[in-house]
């Protein structure tokens, strides 16, 4: 015979599964240190991609005059002030990043303990009746 | 207001009833009208100008999540870029590249901005989208309003080359250097960037705060910041800002921000509830605003109320009674 409650509770936890609730699972599915070093791995290469194109954009926005006194730049100083550059950026994005995949977390737990606990309730439920 | 109100609650019956089909369409609408002006701008010929691609990308976009339609957009672009060179194209996908990879990466929600910021702008709009971005979203969409705006000074940098209005001359490293300033040398860029980046914080800041009304306030001074902000900025550059010209803008936003209000958040002020209470781990301090909600009956409904008023006449009796 089939348990009317039980039929409920799971067509509730199929349809926080579905929606919103599956975004905060799939968060739910790593550690929270895990999920910020994901976090960090994901901002480092975008960043770096990000930051070359950056680079190269200001080189061709400037070419004539980079062109031009080509023979005058101070090729180490230049390389230096790049790197001290892409440092200070990936610096300030990761603790972005880290804060942000803190916050992330935090959110998704307060979401799903109630997804969990109902879970935890349905298969008691379930247990008992087998 | 009730008028209103019952229409309101018509209008979001309706869309409830019909949201996935009225979703398809809006989505539909929204991709064609945009790459439909991104061919219009950019011109050229060949297979990214074709109309059968521009429909197909369109239906692509309707059953897609509505990020797809600035990621196709962008693939489209630099497309259309091939039609006026090599140098087009790379500084293009650069641009798109370096905006998706450091900003947009913390805002993705926010990337529909980046199609909506530009139309607004070509519409002679600048002031829309940020100010309903601000009263709707979060903080982090002003990403999305930013790159918005640089993306609107690359189109505006190809359509000028395009056009052939834009000399760059002939030589590969001119035309580059001249692309490239063409879009981050213009001081009309940094004054929309930081004027609209500024209205949006306002409009934020404001629509945030506890005292009554202050959407309303934010609907309203968020626009007139932006006419002070374009003035300021404007003589800074040893421009001469016309608020004349801004009139337009300013009223249409304006009109729009208290429609998107009354939608979105229409309160009765004068029935505020000032609650204390506290559990184990905190105080609670709560100030509910109750929504103003008008009834509408349901199918039928009203015909039947009719008729029962009309039985309890005829039979001279009270209505209660039946």
């Amino acid at each position: 015979m089939i348990d009317e409650n039980r039929v409920k509770s799971m067509i509730r936890l199929a349809a926080y599964e579905n929606g919103e609730g599956g975004k905060d699972l799939a968060v739910r599915r790593y550690s929270c240190r895990d999920y910020v070093v994901l976090s960090m791995v994901r901002t480092f290469f975008m960043t770096t991609v990000g930051y070359i194109l950056l680079v190269l954009l200001i080189f061709l926005g400037n070419l004539t005059a980079f062109m031009e006194r080509l023979n005058d730049i101070d090729i180490i100083g230049l390389v230096t002030w790049i790197l001290v550059g892409y440092a200070a950026v990936l610096a300030v994005y990761l603790v972005i990043t880290v804060g942000r995949g803190l916050h992330r977390y935090q959110q998704a737990e307060r979401s799903t303990a109630a997804y969990e606990a109902e879970l935890k309730r349905l298969k008691k439920a379930t247990e008992k009746a087998s | 207001m009730t008028v209103l109100r019952s229409m309101r609650e018509g209008l979001k019956g309706f869309y409830g009833n019909a949201a996935f089909l009225l979703n398809v369409i809006l989505k539909f609408v929204l991709a064609v009208a945009t790459y439909g002006v991104l061919r219009h701008f950019l011109g050229g010929e060949g297979f990214f100008s074709n109309n059968f691609l521009i429909l197909v990308l369109g239906c692509l976009s309707a059953v897609l999540p509505v990020t797809a339609i600035p990621i196709f957009a962008g693939i489209l672009a630099v497309g259309l870029a091939w039609s006026i060179g090599l140098e087009a194209v790379a500084i293009t996908a650069m641009v798109l590249l370096v905006l998706t990879a450091l900003f947009l990466r913390f805002a993705p929600q926010s990337a529909i901005l980046i199609v909506l910021v530009p139309m607004s702008m070509t519409l002679g709009f600048p002031c829309l989208v940020p100010v309903l971005a601000a009263l709707k979203s979060r903080l982090s969409s002003i990403m999305g309003i930013g790159c918005g705006v640089v993306v609107y000074y690359l189109l505006k940098t190809l359509t000028e080359l395009a056009n052939g209005t834009m000399a760059v001359g002939n030589d590969l490293t001119a035309r580059v250097q001249g692309i490239a300033t063409g879009v981050f040398g213009r001081d009309e860029m940094a004054l929309h960037l930081v004027v609209l980046c500024g209205v949006f914080v306002v409009v934020f800041m404001l629509r945030q705060l506890s005292m009554p009304h202050s959407r309303t306030i934010a609907a309203v001074g968020g626009p007139i910041v932006y006419v002070l902000l374009m003035i300021a900025g404007a003589s800074l550059a040893n421009g001469a800002a016309s608020p004349a010209g801004l009139v337009p803008d300013v009223i249409v936003t304006i009109l729009a921000a208290l429609v998107l209000n009354f939608f979105l958040f229409d309160v009765d002020y004068r029935r505020t509830e000032y609650l204390e209470f506290e559990d184990d781990t905190y105080y609670y301090y709560v100030k509910a605003i109750p929504k103003v909600s008008v009834k509408t009956p349901k199918n039928g409904e009203a015909e039947e109320e009719a008729l029962m008023n009309k039985i309890a006449e005829n039979a001279g009796i009270d209505r209660m009674e039946i």
